[in-house]
C-alpha cells in the first residue's frame, strides 16, 4: 500500500467529521437541517467507497475482493443505522422503529429495491443480482456481435422499464418468413431471436418472483421484534438489529425459494438460458464449418469416442488381470501335477528297486508272489494318502488343500472379479 | 408496539465507530496474509489416473494403527482439502490419532475432455481401482470406506454393488433421501432439463454450483459473514482461517457432464436410492445390499444435506449393524470446527475399531 497510513487517517478524519455531523443530526433531525445545507444521502458511504479506491489497488486479488465485500456490507449496516436516526429525530425509540418500517414499507411497495439497504448485500434485486445468469448470455452477445444481424448488446434494450413495444417489434421481425438463397441461415438467426426474448422474458419473471420478497422480509422483522418486546428481551446495538434483519430477510427467501413458484421460474430461466446458448453454438458451428475450422459437435463425437475407447480398454485390461490370475493358478496347479508325478516315480523306482530285491532273494519261482507283493505297495500307498489327506503339515495334503481352495476361489473369481488381487499376492 | 430496541445514539455511534476502526486498521492484517495455504498433513502418492489420485497420510509414529485401512471419498463437487484444512482444523488428522491408516481419493478438476466421465466411470472405474490398490497393498480382502457428502452417497453406491470390498462404512454428511421436504436444492431442479443443461454446457461450471450453494441461504453466505469477519481483523491467524476457508468456498471444479446428468435425474429428481431403479454402469443399486456394518453421522443445522436426508439410511439400508451420530453444527462445521475436531473423528475410530 503506498501511503495506507495517511489514508488511513485522512479517512478517519473524515469520518470523524461525519460523526459529528451525524450526532447533530440525531438532536436536530435531518428535516430540521437549515435551508440550503448540502447534506450528503449516505456519506459514510461516499467516504467508504473514496477509501476503498485508495486502498484497494494494492491489495492482493483476494484480499481485495474480501475487502468489497466487507465494505459493501458495511454500508448497509451503516444504512441501517442511518434508517434508524433518521426515522425518529426526537430519538424515541418506538417512533423511531415504527417510522423507519413505515418508511421501508413504502420503499417496497412503490418497488423501490434501492430503498432497501440490504438490496446490495446479497444482490437478490435489481438486474446486477443476477449477474451468474447473465454472464454465458453476455460471452454469446459479444460471440455474436460480428456475425449476425441482430447487434450484439440489443438485448440491454429490454432490460428498461417497459421494454413491451420492442418485444413486439421484435416479435414482428422474427415472423418475417425466410425466403431465398439464405433462407436456411436467415430461419436459424430468427430461432436464435426468439430464443433471447423467451431467456429475457423468463428472466424478467424470475427477478419479478422476488417483489414481494422485502415486504415479506419486513413483517418477518416485526414479528421478531413483537416476540422479543414479548419475552422482555432488549437489544441494545445496531449489530443486533442487523443480525435479526438479516435472519428475517432469510426466513422471507426460505419460504419462497420452497415454493413450486419459485422452482418453475428457476426452471424456466435456466431451460431459456439454455436454450439460447445451445442454438448460438449451433449457428457458430456452422460458422466455423464453413471455415472448415473443427466445430464443438465435432470435438464433442471425438471426446465421445476417446471415452468410449479408454471404458473398452479399462474393461479389457481388468479382463487380461483376471485371466493372468487363473493363467497363474493354473500354472501352480501343473506345478503340483509335475510334483505328483516326480513322486509316482519315486515309488515306482522303489518298489522296482524293492522286486529286485526280493528277486535276488527269493529266486526265480517267485514271479506270481511278485506281481502281488506290486499291488499291496500300490494299495497301501492310496491308502496312505487317503490316510495322510486329513493331517496337517503333509506336503501333499497342503497341495490338495491348496488345490480344493482354489477352486472355491476361482469360482468365486469368475463371478465377482474381486479376489484376485489379494488372492495373488498371498500366494 | 413496544419496542425492545434500546440503543442511545452514543452507543450507536461508539458501535460504528469501533467498526470503522477495526476495518480500517485489520485491512492491513488483510494484505500480508499472502499465499493461502491449505492441506496440513504429509503425505504421498500411492496412485493416479487421469486426474484422479489416490493419497496415503503418514501417520503419527506413536498411535497403534488399526490395521483395516480407511479410504475417504470425497464430493466431486468441493476439493477434499477441506478435510486436511490446516494443522488444529483436520479431520484426517483427528483420524490418525485415532489409529486410522487413512487413504483419500482426489478426484481432480475435469476438464472440457472429461466430459463423458460417467458415475459408473467414477465408482465401478476408479475408485473401484483405488480400493484395489489398498486391498493389495494391506492383503485384505476388504477395507473401510468414509464418505463425505456427496461422497457418502457415492461410498453408499459402491458398497452396494461391491459389499466384499467394504468391511465397515462411515457415511458424513450425506443425503440419501433426495426430497425431503425441507430441500431448497432439490426443489430448484424440479423443473431443470438436465438433459438441456448438459447438452449444452458439456461440463457444468464450478462457478454455476457456487452461484447455487451461496443463494441456498444469501442474506448469511453473502453479507453477514463478511460483516462479521470485521470483527476478527486484528487478528492475523483468525484472518488467515477465514482466508483458508474463503479459497476452499470458491474452489469448485467443474462437473463432468454425463455425472452431472445421472446425479441431477436420478438422484434428485427421480430419488431413486429411495425409490429404487438406479442403475450404475452394469449394476443395479440397492441399498439393502449394504450389508457391512454402518455409522451415519450427520449434522443437525446442515443447509445443504438436511437432517433428515441422511436419516433416511436407516430404514433402507439392509445391514443390522447400523449406528446414528448427530453433530451438533453445520455442513462445513462438522469437518472444521473446534468442537468437531475433539467429537467426530475420535467416534469414528472407535467405532471401526470395536468392529475391525
Amino acid at each position: 500500500m503506498a501511503d495506507s497510513g495517511s489514508t488511513a487517517d485522512q479517512w478517519l478524519e473524515a469520518q470523524r467529521r461525519y460523526w459529528d455531523a451525524w450526532m447533530d443530526m440525531t438532536r436536530r433531525g435531518l428535516d430540521a437541517a437549515s435551508p440550503g445545507q448540502s447534506t450528503p444521502q449516505n456519506p459514510w458511504a461516499d467516504a467508504m467507497e473514496q477509501w476503498l479506491k485508495a486502498v484497494a489497488p494494492a491489495t492482493p486479488k483476494p484480499a481485495n475482493d474480501l475487502l468489497e465485500q466487507m465494505v459493501n456490507v458495511g454500508k448497509s449496516y451503516f444504512s441501517m443505522a442511518e434508517g434508524l436516526y433518521k426515522g425518529a429525530p426526537s430519538g424515541d425509540m418506538p417512533e423511531m422503529i415504527e417510522n423507519w418500517t413505515k418508511m421501508m414499507t413504502e420503499a417496497f411497495q412503490g418497488g423501490g429495491a434501492n430503498f432497501n439497504p440490504f438490496a446490495q448485500l446479497a444482490g437478490k434485486s435489481g438486474r446486477q443480482g443476477m449477474a451468474f445468469w447473465d454472464l454465458p448470455f453476455d460471452t454469446l452477445s459479444r460471440t455474436f456481435s460480428g456475425s449476425m444481424p441482430i447487434p450484439g448488446d440489443f438485448m440491454k434494450a429490454f432490460e428498461t422499464a417497459k421494454p413491451t413495444d420492442l418485444r413486439e417489434q421484435m416479435e414482428g421481425f422474427l415472423s418475417a418468413p425466410a425466403i431465398g438463397y439464405g433462407r436456411e441461415s436467415q430461419e436459424q438467426h430468427q430461432q436464435l431471436g426468439r430464443l433471447m426474448l423467451d431467456y429475457e422474458k423468463a428472466m424478467s419473471d424470475y427477478q419479478a418472483g422476488f417483489a414481494h420478497l422485502g415486504q415479506n422480509s419486513l413483517e418477518s422483522f416485526q414479528k421478531r421484534m413483537q416476540t422479543a418486546a414479548e419475552e422482555g428481551k432488549t437489544i441494545n446495538s445496531v449489530r443486533e438489529v442487523f443480525n435479526i434483519w438479516v435472519d428475517a430477510c432469510e426466513e422471507a427467501y426460505a419460504e419462497y425459494a420452497m415454493s413450486e413458484d419459485y422452482a418453475r421460474r428457476y426452471g424456466r430461466m435456466v431451460n431459456a438460458l439454455m436454450a439460447l446458448k445451445k442454438q448460438g453454438t449451433r449457428l457458430v458451428d456452422e460458422w466455423l464449418e464453413a471455415m472448415n475450422i473443427p466445430t464443438a459437435s465435432e470435438i464433442a463425437t471425438l471426446q465421445r469416442r476417446l471415452h468410449d475407447t479408454r471404458s473398452d480398454y479399462q474393461a479389457l485390461r481388468a479382463q487380461v488381470e483376471r485371466m493372468q490370475g487363473e493363467l497363474d493358478e493354473h500354472e501352480g496347479g501343473n506345478g503340483e501335477v509335475q510334483q505328483l508325478r516326480e513322486e509316482l516315480a519315486e515309488l515306482r523306482a522303489a518298489l522296482k528297486k524293492q522286486q529286485s530285491d526280493n528277486a535276488s532273494s527269493s529266486g526265480s519261482g517267485a514271479a506270481t508272489d511278485d506281481e502281488a507283493a506290486a499291488e499291496k505297495p500300490k494299495r497301501s500307498t492310496r491308502r496312505s494318502r487317503a490316510a495322510s489327506s486329513s493331517a496337517s503339515g503333509d506336503k501333499k495334503t497342503a497341495a490338495t488343500k491348496t488345490t480344493g481352495k482354489t477352486t472355491t476361489t476361482k469360482s468365486a473369481t469368475t463371478k465377482t472379479g474381486k479376489t484376485g488381487t489379494t488372492r495373488r499376492k498371498s500366494q | 408496539m413496544m419496542t425492545p430496541i434500546q440503543i442511545r445514539p452514543d452507543e450507536a455511534l461508539d458501535e460504528l465507530s469501533g467498526f470503522q476502526n477495526k476495518l480500517t486498521h485489520g485491512v492491513q492484517n488483510l494484505m500480508e496474509v499472502g499465499e493461502v495455504s491449505t492441506g496440513a498433513t504429509p503425505r504421498e502418492v500411492i496412485y493416479d489416473e487421469d486426474k484422479m489420485v489416490l493419497y496415503r497420510f503418514q501417520a503419527p509414529a506413536s498411535v497403534v494403527q488399526n490395521p483395516v485401512p480407511l479410504l475417504i471419498v470425497y464430493a466431486l463437487v468441493n476439493r477434499p482439502y477441506m478435510a486436511d484444512l490446516q494443522e488444529n482444523r483436520s479431520m484426517v488428522r483427528g483420524l490418525l490419532d485415532a489409529g486410522m491408516d487413512v487413504y483419500l481419493v482426489d478426484w481432480g478438476y475435469p476438464g472440457r475432455a472429461d466430459r463423458y466421465l460417467t458415475i459408473d466411470d467414477y465408482l465401478n472405474g476408479y475408485l473401484d481401482r483405488c480400493v484395489d490398490v489398498i486391498r493389495k497393498r494391506h492383503r485384505v480382502d476388504a477395507i473401510n470406506v468414509l464418505g463425505i457428502c456427496q461422497g457418502g452417497t457415492f461410498s453408499l453406491c459402491y458398497a452396494s454393488m461391491h459389499p466384499d470390498k467394504v468391511a465397515n462404512l462411515v457415511t458424513m454428511v450425506t443425503p440419501v433421501d433426495f426430497q425431503t421436504p425441507d430441500n431448497m436444492l432439490s426443489n430448484w431442479v424440479r423443473h431443470v432439463d438436465a438433459d438441456l443443461v448438459v447438452d449444452t454446457l458439456g461440463n457444468v461450471p464450478g462457478e454455476m454450483l457456487n452461484w447455487t450453494f451461496l443463494n441456498l441461504k444469501p442474506y448469511r453466505l453473502m453479507g453477514q459473514k463478511y460483516l462479521d469477519m470485521v470483527d476478527i481483523l486484528d487478528n492475523p491467524d483468525q484472518v488467515a482461517n477465514f482466508m483458508r476457508m474463503e479459497k476452499w468456498i470458491f474452489d469448485s471444479p467443474d462437473q463432468a457432464g454425463e455425472t452431472y446428468r445421472q446425479f441431477l435425474k436420478d438422484f434428485y429428481q427421480q430419488n431413486k436410492l429411495v425409490e429404487g431403479g438406479l442403475r450404475i454402469g452394469k449394476h443395479e443399486v440397492s441399498l439393502k445390499n449394504v450389508t457391512m456394518p454402518v455409522l451415519n453421522v450427520f449434522a443437525t443445522e446442515d443447509h445443504l444435506v438436511p437432517p433428515d436426508s441422511s436419516r433416511a439410511l436407516k430404514k433402507l439400508v439392509g445391514t443390522k449393524d447400523y449406528t446414528e451420530q448427530s453433530f451438533k453444527g453445520g455442513h462445513i462445521g462438522i469437518y472444521v470446527s473446534g468442537r468437531a475436531q475433539k467429537e467426530v473423528p475420535p467416534s469414528i475410530g472407535k467405532w471401526i475399531d470395536a468392529r475391525t
